[in-house]
């Protein structure tokens, strides 16, 4: 949530100098959806099927957290790198850093709802990439906000609610039955 | 103009079908679709080479996926049709079913088509919509576990994809171009960072391997393959894996001749021989007869990537081979359909004496065995073994021999396979169930006919056509 409103200012700051329907529209939705729909729509979920916060990962607070700065620390470097231009650079590194850390995310933590979380960080981690860009394409920025609408809530939100349906406790424990 | 018609046509259709849940009414619209889905592939061959709505190319590339995607969508709605009618499923989720079915292949048309990066993104992502939908159509836990998987990793891989698609976009930005259509954006990376544009192929090639099925990424697509209905494995294992398949090749063509090019097709070919690699080793073990299936897509999508990587007059037999693997893959799903009507199960080892019990199911089924095999008279055996020389002539001695044992291996694979469940003995006698064996058969005889044609005797026409896509 906190993540949207801060995506928010960012846009309303970042993209001044394109037209003002892309504008609005870009700015609607990161206030509508990343903001307010997305978290809300989780919390819904958490509260419906009786989730506690607490989440059994792979691997130790501690470690995750020296994990997560190598990351900044790798995208610090990757920008060196790519030889940004002096604006692009803190952007480029806080994306590429936010996309590593969803994905991170996503393969350390064993609970389906912590996956989700995971994806929508990895997600607003492709939303400032792609505003890095979006002053001159922001046909792209619209790409990336359609991929945040289809998925994240309509399909992750109705599968959530199944997997919560017949399964006991929603972790991917149970989600290991097709082998060989 | 015609592609607006198209998609409007199509998407009322498949409303009209959610909206009024008759089954007659489902059927009429599947067959309107398929009139519509011929009607507007004529038009794309007559148009060939004509842009449309700025976005949209009627390349030869995109015309011979659009062929193969047309001629299955018609051996693909027979068979549901005779899943539906099997599976007596009510009225709602039959409707459901036949408009995510016509609503995969508009967008895997349109992925085909797409001529701006973006775009072909967002028809890809499409298509997983509309195929999760198809697998999660039996709705048991072991389908919500495979269609959670394949929609999450595959909007995991898309995203990724996405992020390439960003970084291609600041790359040309910087030679001031602010647009992403393939031929303009082929123009300007020439002189571009090659860092940059190693992390785009890269990002690209993990995020499309979810839909094509190559090494990073494979697992999904067994999993979906394993409980999807068999006419959607079907289409899951052919036309699906061809839009992964065209969007690696999209942005292969386009940072082909920068600094890059040998790095990327290093890349492929070790992607691919990764691929065909776990197709052998989980082939030899695999217990389902589903699952053997998809990994034998794994293989041939492998050789497909290893034949764009040689390049070159390579070209010519991966994409002959594409068409020969859709039209034999395609059969050979089919076909399991029935044979789960008999058997009532995938299990390899709980299949026994098929050419007993049913001496024309058991044959067709052994031929098609074979033929994905690539053992003559399968056209396959051509085109693997142009892409096999293809390798030896570029220098990739080591790379082709470890290609020929793993292959050997997979031929092993299924032979054995095969030979247990067409020939062994049925110590327990069961009597299977009796249906229409030979109704089904005859569209997977056509199949078999036309992938023995089309690889020894390829007509001029399509000659043309992939001569086209290799200029």
């Amino acid at each position: 949530m906190l993540q949207g409103f801060l995506l928010f200012g960012i846009t309303f700051l970042k993209l001044t100098e394109i037209n003002w329907f892309n504008l609005l529209m870009i700015l609607l939705e990161t206030i509508i959806f990343k903001a307010i729909a997305i978290p809300w729509f989780l919390s819904y979920i958490m509260k419906k099927n009786k989730m506690v916060r607490e989440t059994e990962p792979f691997v130790s607070y501690f470690w995750s957290l020296i994990i997560i700065t190598g990351f900044i620390i790798l995208s610090y470097i990757t920008a060196g790198y790519l030889r940004l231009d002096k604006t692009a650079r803190p952007e480029f590194m806080v994306a590429f850093a936010t996309i590593l850390t969803g994905v991170y995310i996503i393969i350390s933590r064993k609970k389906i709802i912590t996956h989700i979380m995971g994806y929508m960080i990895m997600e607003n981690g492709v939303f400032l990439l792609s505003l890095t860009i979006g002053a001159h394409q922001p046909m792209l920025v619209n790409l990336g906000i359609l991929l945040d609408i289809f998925v994240s809530v309509l399909v992750l939100g109705l599968f959530i609610n199944k997997i919560g349906n017949t399964f006991e406790e929603m972790s991917i424990d149970n989600l290991s039955n097709l082998t060989d | 103009m015609v592609l607006v018609i198209y998609f409007i046509i199509a998407l009322a259709l498949s409303g009209i079908t959610l909206l009024f849940r008759k089954n007659t009414l489902t059927r009429a619209a599947l067959f309107l679709f398929l009139g519509l889905q011929t009607v507007f592939t004529a038009y794309a061959f007559i148009h060939q080479g004509q842009k449309e709505l700025t976005y949209f190319l009627f390349d030869s590339v995109g015309l011979i996926f659009l062929a193969i995607l047309t001629i299955l969508s018609y051996t693909t709605v027979y068979y549901s049709l005779i899943y539906l009618k099997r599976h007596r499923d009510n009225p709602f989720r039959q409707s459901l079913f036949a408009a995510a079915l016509m609503l995969l292949i508009v967008s895997m048309s349109s992925v085909y088509i797409s001529e701006h990066a973006g775009l072909l993104w967002v028809f890809i992502e499409a298509t997983t919509l509309c195929v999760s939908l198809l697998i999660y159509h039996e709705r048991n836990a072991l389908s919500l576990e495979a269609t959670w998987k394949y929609v999450f990793i595959c909007s995991v891989g898309v995203a990724f994809a996405f992020v390439g698609i960003i970084f291609l976009g600041m790359t040309v930005q910087k030679n001031g171009l602010y647009d992403l259509n393939f031929a303009a954006v082929a123009d300007h990376v020439a002189l571009a960072n090659p860092f940059w544009l190693k992390m785009v192929f890269l990002f690209i090639l993990v995020g499309f391997s979810t839909k094509m099925g190559l090494f990073p990424m494979q697992t999904i697509t067994v999993d979906a393959h394993t409980v999807a209905p068999f006419p959607v494995s079907a289409f899951i294992s052919t036309t699906l894996m061809n839009v992964g398949f065209i969007g690696i090749y999209r942005f292969y063509t386009v940072l082909e001749h920068t600094a890059i090019g040998d790095w990327m097709s290093n890349l492929l070919m070790w992607s691919g021989i990764l691929s065909i690699l776990v197709a052998s080793v989980y082939m030899l073990t695999a217990g389902h007869l589903k699952r053997l299936s998809a990994y034998s897509s794994l293989e041939h999508m492998g050789l497909a990537a290893i034949g764009l990587s040689v390049g070159g007059p390579v070209l010519y037999a991966v994409f002959l081979h594409l068409i020969l693997h859709s039209f034999t893959k395609a059969g050979l799903f089919y076909h399991l359909g029935s044979l789960h009507a008999r058997f009532q199960t995938y299990k390899i080892d709980s299949i026994k004496n098929y050419f007993g019990k049913s001496p024309a199911g058991g044959l067709v089924f052994f031929v098609l065995l074979l033929f994905l095999g690539a053992v003559p008279p399968s056209g396959l055996f051509v085109t693997e073994f142009l892409i096999l020389k293809g390798m030896f002539q570029s220098g990739h001695i080591w790379e082709m021999s470890i290609l020929l044992l793993l292959m050997t291996v997979i031929l092993f694979a299924f032979i054995k396979n095969g030979l247990k469940m067409v020939f062994s003995d049925d110590e327990l006698k069961t009597e299977p169930v009796k249906n229409n064996m030979i109704i089904e058969l005859i569209p997977q005889v056509i199949l078999l006919l036309a992938v023995i044609w089309l690889g020894f005797f390829p007509p001029q026409v399509l000659v043309n056509l992939i001569n086209q896509c290799l200029m």
